[in-house]
């Protein structure tokens, strides 16, 4: 299955992939909201967020992330850029001030253009930290993490430990079922079936012939791991431990520290409103705007 | 007796040269599944796969039918070429090799027996009823009767199912039925009826190849082995020569009659172990010599 090779866990053993999951989550979140932190004039925030782009850059390369599938995933994305630019010119917006030029009567802003390269590119960040997470960092391990914060939410009586085993089962059949997905459109393209072209009526027909095989396979498998679960002894609600725990390292608390930083810095940047300052004195750019 | 049609009306032997194939090419999970295989096999023959679990055998056999591409190498199938370009012919190969998939009861979808082993037909471009009149000779020939046909396959039993699997592609009416452990899991009866099958397919003339663990079976009814290993074919010759040349260490598990054979051999019986394929002439050979001594 090579579609679905984009965000997977790839297994190398990079400093980043020795950090703590349940920092990893943190710093996610962290950067995640500094990028959507907006700035009072779009030139600033179109270049911070090329620089955020930069530094995603350089820590994929240290994370050993696939560029290959993660260009593959913004292929589809033309679709999406072509639609908010559509969105963005026909739907009037009294905050416009720049025309870029006239069709008739009908005024086409510079703005529009900034507004979607914007959202686009926040979206390619986006898609740049998961895959930094998911691919540097094994599913179980996710699901330990997601756990140990879900914790404090005991007290309200909350099934931690059975959501998380819930989430942990079904990462872990993920790749069973792309396996079994695999295997049954083999044997029925063998019969002839055709997936990828033909008839529109054709092609369901053949998506029918692999998702009923996959949903009885999937139930007997489930019926199955129940049994061998409670064959095993499992009680949801039994003290248990771990074979791996968790751990923060001195390399989290720096990495922390670093992110931690910037999401201050651009926080307090853009509630003081000191960033049209910051770009025209540091970069000397003349803001004509 | 049916003539096998080939593309253009002829025979359909097949070639395979130089077959590499890596899965999942140049990320983390690259494995290399047949490093360099070649072999050719002459049409109506009946041939078996032989080999450890992982040792390429599934791999080598899929790309027969172009569900694998090539890494490397080219396979032909009469004049068909399958090598790692596109090809725009391959539904029409498909429609003259049949894959039985392994544990293939688990393939069916449809709500009645007759409608799931029409669907290849039909995914050939037959139009419904002829499709059925294909099914229901398909379902007859898997020995299975006219009360079968409206039936849901999923009540039916595991070897009731995997009878209207292989159904499903014997409609088809392939020139090469291609089997991939098809007694996997099924009881002696089950397994002694769909290898009575597959060889009356073969005596009407049509290509087998086999891909088999159980070592009897393949004695009995393969006229050649072709013995893989690590993705490299270590032995090609008849199973007799297969089950004396090769030691535990190609994973091959000798049949019982042939240890039997051998170990008569070793007591000074004369025993030609090449016409050995099942218990019969077993026992015809130790009765020529019976008569010899006295």
């Amino acid at each position: 299955m090579t579609s679905v090779t984009f965000g997977r866990y790839a297994p190398y053993n990079t400093f980043i992939h020795r950090l703590d999951p349940r920092n990893k989550i943190i710093l996610m979140v962290l950067l995640m909201v500094t990028i959507f932190l907006p700035f009072s004039v779009w030139s600033t925030s179109l270049i911070m967020s090329s620089i955020y782009l930069m530094i995603l850059v350089i820590v994929m390369l240290i994370a050993k992330v696939s560029f290959i599938n993660l260009f593959k995933s913004l292929k589809a994305m033309w679709f999406l850029i072509l639609f908010l630019l559509i969105v963005y010119i026909f739907i009037p917006n009294p905050t416009y001030t720049h025309v870029a030029f006239s069709i008739k009567s009908f005024d086409v802003y510079w703005d529009a253009f900034y507004q979607s390269a914007y959202i686009v590119l926040r979206l390619i960040l986006m898609i740049c930290i998961t895959t930094i997470l998911t691919s540097t960092t094994k599913p179980l391990d996710l699901t330990y993490a997601l756990e140990w914060y879900l914790v404090p939410l005991k007290v309200i009586k909350f099934p931690t430990h059975e959501v998380a085993m819930t989430i942990s089962i079904a990462l872990r059949f993920i790749p069973t079922i792309l396996d079994e997905t695999d295997r049954i459109m083999k044997a029925q393209t063998s019969r002839g079936a055709e997936f990828n072209h033909g008839r529109l009526f054709k092609r369901f027909k053949a998506i029918i012939s692999l998702i009923v095989p996959l949903f009885i396979s999937a139930f007997e498998r489930s019926g199955q791991l129940a049994e061998a679960m409670e064959a095993r002894g499992y009680d949801p609600r039994a003290k248990r431990t771990r074979y791996r725990t968790l751990k923060f390292h001195w390399t989290d608390a720096v990495s922390f520290l670093l992110i931690g930083a910037i999401f201050a810095g651009v926080l307090y940047l853009t509630i003081a409103h000191k960033d049209m300052n910051l770009i025209t004195e540091i970069f000397k750019v003349e803001v004509s705007f | 007796m049916r003539v096998a049609r080939g593309f253009n009306g002829v025979l359909m032997p097949i070639k395979v040269e130089n077959l590499f194939h890596t899965y999942a090419l140049k990320t983390p999970f690259q494995s290399e599944a047949v490093n360099g295989v070649s072999f050719e096999i002459e049409d109506h023959a009946y041939v078996a796969f032989i080999g450890p679990t992982g040792s390429g055998k599934t791999t080598i056999i899929q790309h027969l039918n172009a569900l694998l591409k090539p890494t490397k190498g080219t396979i032909v199938v009469d004049d068909f070429v399958i090598d790692n370009k596109k090809n725009k012919k391959i539904k029409e190969l498909r429609k003259h090799v049949g894959v039985v998939f392994q544990f293939p009861e688990y393939q069916l979808f449809e709500e009645t027996v007759e409608k799931d082993v029409a669907f290849g037909p039909k995914n050939f471009g037959l139009k419904d009823e002829e499709a059925l009149q294909k099914a229901h000779r398909a379902l007859l020939s898997v020995g299975l009767d006219e009360s079968y046909f409206k039936r849901s396959p999923f009540e039916l039993s595991g070897g009731e199912r995997r009878r209207v699997a292989i159904a499903g592609i014997l409609a088809i009416e392939p020139d090469i039925l291609v089997l991939d452990e098809p007694t996997a899991g099924l009881d002696p009866r089950g397994t002694t009826e769909i290898m009575n099958l597959v060889d009356k397919m073969h005596k009407n003339g049509t290509m087998v190849i086999l891909v088999s663990h159980d070592m009897e079976l393949v004695l009995k009814y393969a006229e050649k082995v072709f013995v893989v290993k690590d993705g490299k074919i270590l032995f090609e010759g008849t199973p007799q020569g297969a089950f004396m040349n090769l030691d535990e260490s190609s994973g091959i598990e000798v049949p019982e009659i042939f240890t039997f054979a051998q170990k008569l051999k070793k007591r000074g019986f004369d025993i030609d172990f090449e016409k050995i394929k099942n218990i019969d002439d077993l026992i015809l050979q130790i009765s020529i010599n019976k008569e010899k001594r006295s």
